[in-house]
Parts: C-alpha cells; sequence; structure tokens
C-alpha cells in the first residue's frame, strides 16, 4: 500500500501537478508524503523512499538517481529527527519545521548532485542554487506545508470516521 | 536474535545502495535503455491522461487568477491580432511572389517538412521548466534531435531521447541546449543557449555585429532544425569592453509552462 501511494504521488508530482504550478514551482508530494508517514508512526524504509524516487524520475524522463539519490539522503537525515519529533508535545511545529529543513536540504543535495547526471559544471550549480534561495524556496516550502496540512486533515478525517464506525458497531454488540 | 536483526538491516540497506548505485551507473551509460522503453510503453498513456487532467485543471485555476491580466492581454491581443492579418496578407502575396521568381532562377522550393503532433505528457519537477516528455516516439519516426514547435513555427525545443511511444524533449532554456541562430532584421549571427532555466542567452555575436533590442531571433538551421524558426525576440543587450563576444538576453515567444500539444518536425 505504501509502496503504491509513492508511485501514485510520483505520478501526480510529474503530471498532474505540473499544470498547478505556481510561479513555475511545484510541490515536492514525496517529501511530504514521507513527512507525512512519519507523523502518523508509520514504518518507512529506505526502500519506499527509494521506490519513489525512482518512479519521480521515470516519469520525469530525468537520469535516474536525479531525485532517487536526494530523496534517500534527506530520508536518512530527516528520521533522527523524527524519532525526536515523536515525542515531542507540539508536534505539528516540528514536523512543519523538519519538512522546511527537509525541503532545504533536498534541493540543495540535488543541484550540487546535478553535474553528475548533467552537462553542468559546479560554478553554475552555484549559481543555480542562489536562484533556487533566492526566488523559489520560500513558494516551495510553503506549497509543501499547505499540502502536508492538506494530508494531514485527511489522515484526521478518515481516522474520526473509521473511529466513529468501531464505536457504533461496538455499542451495538453491546 | 539482536544481532541477527541488527545485520539484516544493515545487509538490506546495503543491498538498495548497491542496487542504486549499480542502475544509477548504467542509467548513465544509457545501457537500461530498453527495460526504460518497455516500461514508458506501458506508462506513458496514464500519465498522458493524468498530465491533461492537470493542465485542464491547472489552467482554470490560472485563468481564476489572473482574470484583470487576461482583459490585458486579450486587448493587446485583438490589436496584435489586426496587425498581423494586414501582414500575413502582404506576405502572402511576397510568397507567391517569391514562388514565381525561385521558378524563373530555377532555384528549387524551400523543404517541405512533415509534422507530428504530440501531447506532452509529462515534465520535469524543477522550478525551472528544462523537459518535457512527449507521447510519441521512433514508431512515429520522431528522431534524436528533431526540432519541436508550436503553432506559428516558435521553436521550443530539440528530442534527445527516443523511446517507441515516447521522446523527452530538452527545451530551449535548458543549459544542454545550443542553437545557432540569426537575427531577423541586422542578421547578426550567434547561438543561443539557455541558462538552466532561468533565461535564454543569445552568445558568440562578433564583436562587429549589431544585435537591437526587440528584434526577432530565429533558427539558422543545422541538422533537423530547419531555418526560419521563430525562438523569441531580444531584451536586452549585454556587452562590456574587452569582451570577445556580444552578448544578450533572449525573451521566449511561448510560455513553457503552458505547453501542453506541440508539433514535432520529423522532415
Amino acid at each position: 500500500m505504501i509502496y503504491f501511494s509513492f508511485f501514485l504521488v510520483a505520478l501526480l508530482q510529474a503530471s498532474l501537478f505540473s499544470g498547478f504550478r505556481m510561479a513555475g514551482v511545484v510541490p515536492n508530494l514525496i517529501l511530504v508524503l514521507i513527512v507525512l508517514l512519519l507523523t502518523k508512526e508509520k514504518r518507512v524504509s529506505s526502500m519506499m523512499v527509494g521506490a519513489g524516487g525512482l518512479s519521480l524520475d521515470i516519469f520525469t524522463g530525468m537520469k535516474i538517481g536525479t531525485c532517487t539519490l536526494p530523496l534517500l539522503i534527506v530520508f536518512l537525515c530527516i528520521q533522527w529527527f523524527v524519532i525526536k519529533a515523536v515525542k515531542s508535545e507540539n508536534r505539528v511545529m516540528v514536523f512543519s519545521l523538519v519538512l522546511i529543513l527537509s525541503t532545504f536540504l533536498y534541493n540543495t543535495i540535488r543541484i550540487f548532485l546535478s553535474p553528475l547526471f548533467e552537462k553542468l559544471d559546479f560554478t553554475m550549480a552555484i549559481n543555480i542554487f542562489q536562484y533556487y534561495v533566492v526566488y523559489v524556496l520560500l513558494l516551495e516550502c510553503l506549497l509543501n506545508l499547505l499540502f502536508l496540512f492538506i494530508g494531514l486533515w485527511i489522515l484526521r478525517y478518515f481516522k474520526t470516521k473509521t473511529n466513529h464506525r468501531v464505536l457504533s458497531v461496538k455499542s451495538y454488540n453491546l | 536474535m539482536r544481532t541477527k536483526q541488527f545485520w539484516t538491516k544493515r545487509l538490506s540497506f546495503f543491498l538498495l545502495v548497491f542496487i542504486l548505485g549499480s542502475v544509477v551507473f548504467l542509467d548513465r551509460y544509457n545501457v537500461l535503455e530498453k527495460p526504460k522503453n518497455l516500461l514508458y510503453s506501458t506508462l506513458t498513456p496514464l500519465q498522458g491522461v493524468v498530465y491533461r487532467l492537470g493542465g485542464n485543471s491547472g489552467g482554470v485555476m490560472r485563468d481564476l487568477f489572473s482574470f484583470g491580466i487576461l482583459r490585458k492581454e486579450n486587448n493587446e491581443l485583438r490589436l496584435l491580432n489586426e496587425r498581423l492579418i494586414s501582414e500575413n496578407t502582404r506576405l502572402k502575396e511576397v510568397g507567391v511572389e517569391n514562388r514565381f521568381l525561385r521558378k524563373q532562377l530555377e532555384i528549387p522550393l524551400e523543404k517541405d517538412y512533415s509534422l507530428e503532433l504530440a501531447f506532452v505528457v509529462g515534465a520535469g519537477v524543477d522550478s525551472n521548466y528544462q523537459k518535457i516528455s512527449l507521447d510519441k516516439g521512433s514508431n512515429n519516426k520522431v528522431r534524436k534531435g528533431d526540432a519541436v514547435i508550436t503553432s506559428g513555427n516558435i521553436l521550443v525545443g530539440r528530442v534527445n531521447n527516443v523511446y517507441d511511444n515516447r521522446s523527452e524533449v530538452v527545451l530551449v532554456n535548458n543549459s544542454e541546449s545550443r542553437i545557432p541562430v540569426f537575427l531577423q532584421e541586422s542578421r547578426s549571427q550567434g547561438v543561443v543557449k539557455g541558462e538552466h532555466g532561468t533565461e535564454i542567452v543569445l552568445d558568440f555575436v562578433p564583436i562587429g555585429s549589431e544585435i537591437k533590442e526587440g528584434e526577432k531571433v530565429m533558427s539558422l538551421g543545422m541538422e533537423n532544425i530547419p531555418a526560419g524558426l521563430l525562438i523569441g525576440e531580444v531584451q536586452s543587450v549585454n556587452h562590456s569592453p574587452g569582451d570577445l563576444f556580444k552578448k544578450a538576453t533572449v525573451r521566449p515567444l511561448t510560455r513553457f509552462t503552458n505547453i501542453d500539444r506541440v508539433f514535432i518536425v520529423t522532415q
């Protein structure tokens, strides 16, 4: 199920959300999904994240590894924060911060790894990084947060519905 | 028991790193083209449907948020349209005259190219839109290097990778793109290259040549790219003393993010 959701989200990010670009920015739905699953204390493995990144590389027609490698590195980095965050009282706040941090980290790694996959030199990568920080970062963080909250709301909605159903079945049995 | 679990975890991680490393390495040297081709044959139709769905809804959202701009743009376009109709009529006359003169001088007619309509099925997820995927491939006689245009003969990019039912296009603003061009009025020649999606730059214009702001930049014609395709117009000239060549920033004539269908020039 989790593998399928990564595949679906990669498809949506590369296709559907290309039409929803705000100032050219597409939300990083895979990153949002990782944080969302970790919020709900679901078991997310590197294999699942790798599969998601691979799907994204294939759907966007980029060289394999362009998105997969940064995603895996970010996933390994944020795991530590997430373990701490699960115990904290203000979880939504901490997870939002984790998402912002991972958005920045993901794009930084992706830009500086791009000379491996494209015809790009390091000086150009620095210029792109500057452009990213000035024009894109803020908007992308906001978009990612928006989708994180939408995801949280959807999960809460379904959880409440399931709880109601379980309660009504229990009361019927009584 | 605990040690076993520890080693299983470590082993699966190293296995993942090994598999991923191999896949990245093989793909870098285009060894995985066949499996990718098979995968694309299955996934491209599905991706096309999802992309069009997004394009339609995205279009509605864009229209809702930019009503004022659309109104202004509409008025400007109406004026431009009137001007273009009169220019078109004049050009038709010139075309007839041109054909007549070519016949008289026994110069062969300009090459006719065949166009293949293709729909966009995917796009790069970068903020700087630089690559698109199309639903046509080698089964439709698409070849690597073919020019990709929109209506109005505006060049948007060239085919970079071809699969059976899919092709990847590098847009003009991509840093991998290099197109020899000429300027419509001053006839100066140079090379148009992308700056990683942030802008398009006209470079290698000889120092003695003239560049006028606002003049049209057109393809010079090379390999599979026909001559005379519109690329953009000169936005600003950047030249500092001591430079070997003149440079200019080019404003594209089409919004790359709005493209949902294109023509592939398949000759």
